[in-house]
């Protein structure tokens, strides 16, 4: 199968450290207005973070943060999680099969 | 002899000093490593954050003008200004201080020219020092900085917290922050920032004409993404001040030890040629004493 296009930059930060950045294939988040999962080529879109959980997916396999809030952006292939604050949850680096 | 013993008096003093000062200089270069990281973690956040509130300012419409955020955002003119100065807390770390001090006062000269009101707002008892010599009565507060990063963070949020408060009390309608750059540990520039009227980082120039869904709607965004913005600047500011101060105390104590050096083996000279003197003297002394008898 051909390969996807287009991946989804992304960055995930907080005021006193970059956490993480990389290439994903989806993220989901919990916004002002509820649960939503963006991939590579999703709209403009600026939201509120609510506390909850992250979930980054990257090739191979999956990433899980609990925030406790911020702020969230996609457009043009890039996504910023700008979060108040991250802890990394259990399911780190859990391997997608 | 007494002039000697003054020699061997001044030598083991400034021995004494050069001991400081290189230990100064080390404490002051592994400070600076720290602060370097700190800056550079805290700096994409910052850059980010500065985007998002550049992008979401070119879109806002139904936002009030009269709203905290707008006001933030565009500034209120004719009112009066706040400047806050980031500095040291302490000194010995050459011009550091005095060139942010510097540049505070050349921006309230101007702003007195123009008839405009100001203030000023410290973080960090040096530049409030400076300051105060000819506007006391300006200084609304001096806040000391803090130590490590996440003193720093939460001095920022309290600073950022005060600057709101003065917009919203209506005691200021623009805000210009100064602070210092780490370039390298040789030079720290020392620079202005308009907090507000919000102003895109140079560089922040991509306009996207894609028109952007808000969730929820742009104003409750626009007021928290304002604040966290300006909290944000302000950090990276007081990141940057720290990493800058311990640089120039690095280069400033650095100069010290080699001064320090320098005279000490002036003193060393001065010291042998004086005994060299005595001895030659006293030998003199004894073959003339011998000749004579």
């Amino acid at each position: 199968m051909a390969e996807t296009p287009s991946s989804l930059a992304y960055i995930l930060a907080t005021p006193s450290d970059l956490i993480r950045e990389g290439e994903a294939l989806a993220i989901s988040a919990r916004g002002a207005e509820g649960q939503f999962v963006v991939g590579p080529s999703h709209a403009p879109f600026m939201t509120i973070l609510s506390a909850g959980e992250i979930v980054i997916s990257e090739t191979g396999a999956r990433f899980f943060y609990s925030v406790s809030g911020g702020f969230f952006e996609i457009s043009e292939g890039r996504a910023r999680i700008l979060a108040d604050s991250v802890q990394a949850s259990e399911k780190v680096g859990e391997n997608l099969q | 002899m007494s002039g000697l013993k003054a020699l061997r008096n001044r030598i083991s003093s400034v021995r004494a000093t050069r001991k400081i000062t290189q230990a100064m200089r080390m404490v002051a270069a592994s400070k600076l490593r720290r602060a370097q990281q700190e800056v550079e973690k805290a700096r994409a956040y910052a850059k980010e954050i500065q985007t998002m509130t550049a992008r979401l300012a070119r879109d806002r419409e139904s936002a009030p003008a009269s709203s905290l955020a707008s006001r933030l955002l565009d500034g209120v003119s004719d009112a009066p200004a706040l400047l806050v100065v980031a500095s040291g807390q302490r000194g010995l770390c050459g011009g550091f201080n005095s060139q942010i001090a510097r540049l505070a006062r050349a921006r309230a000269m101007k702003l007195n020219e123009e008839g405009r009101d100001f203030s000023f707002l410290c973080v960090g008892r040096k530049a409030g020092d400076a300051l105060r010599r000819d506007w006391e009565s300006r200084i609304v507060e001096v806040i000391s900085p803090g130590r490590s990063s996440s003193e720093i963070h939460k001095i920022a949020d309290e600073t950022a917290e005060r600057v709101a408060s003065h917009f919203h009390e209506g005691l200021c309608g623009s805000c210009d922050f100064f602070h210092s750059v780490f370039e390298s540990v040789l030079t720290q520039k020392p620079v202005m920032r308009s907090l507000s009227p919000f102003t895109e980082a140079a560089g922040a120039e991509e306009t996207s004409a894609a028109v952007y869904h808000y969730e929820p709607w742009t104003e409750e965004l626009m007021a928290s993404l304002v604040s966290r913005n300006l909290r944000a600047q302000i950090a990276i500011g007081l990141l940057e001040n720290a990493a800058g101060e311990e640089g120039a105390r690095m280069t400033a104590m650095d100069n010290a030890t080699r001064n320090a050096d320098d005279m000490i083996s002036r003193l060393s000279i001065a010291y042998n040629r004086t005994r060299q003197a005595m001895i030659t003297k006293e030998l003199v002394e004894i073959i003339s004493g011998a000749e004579a008898l």
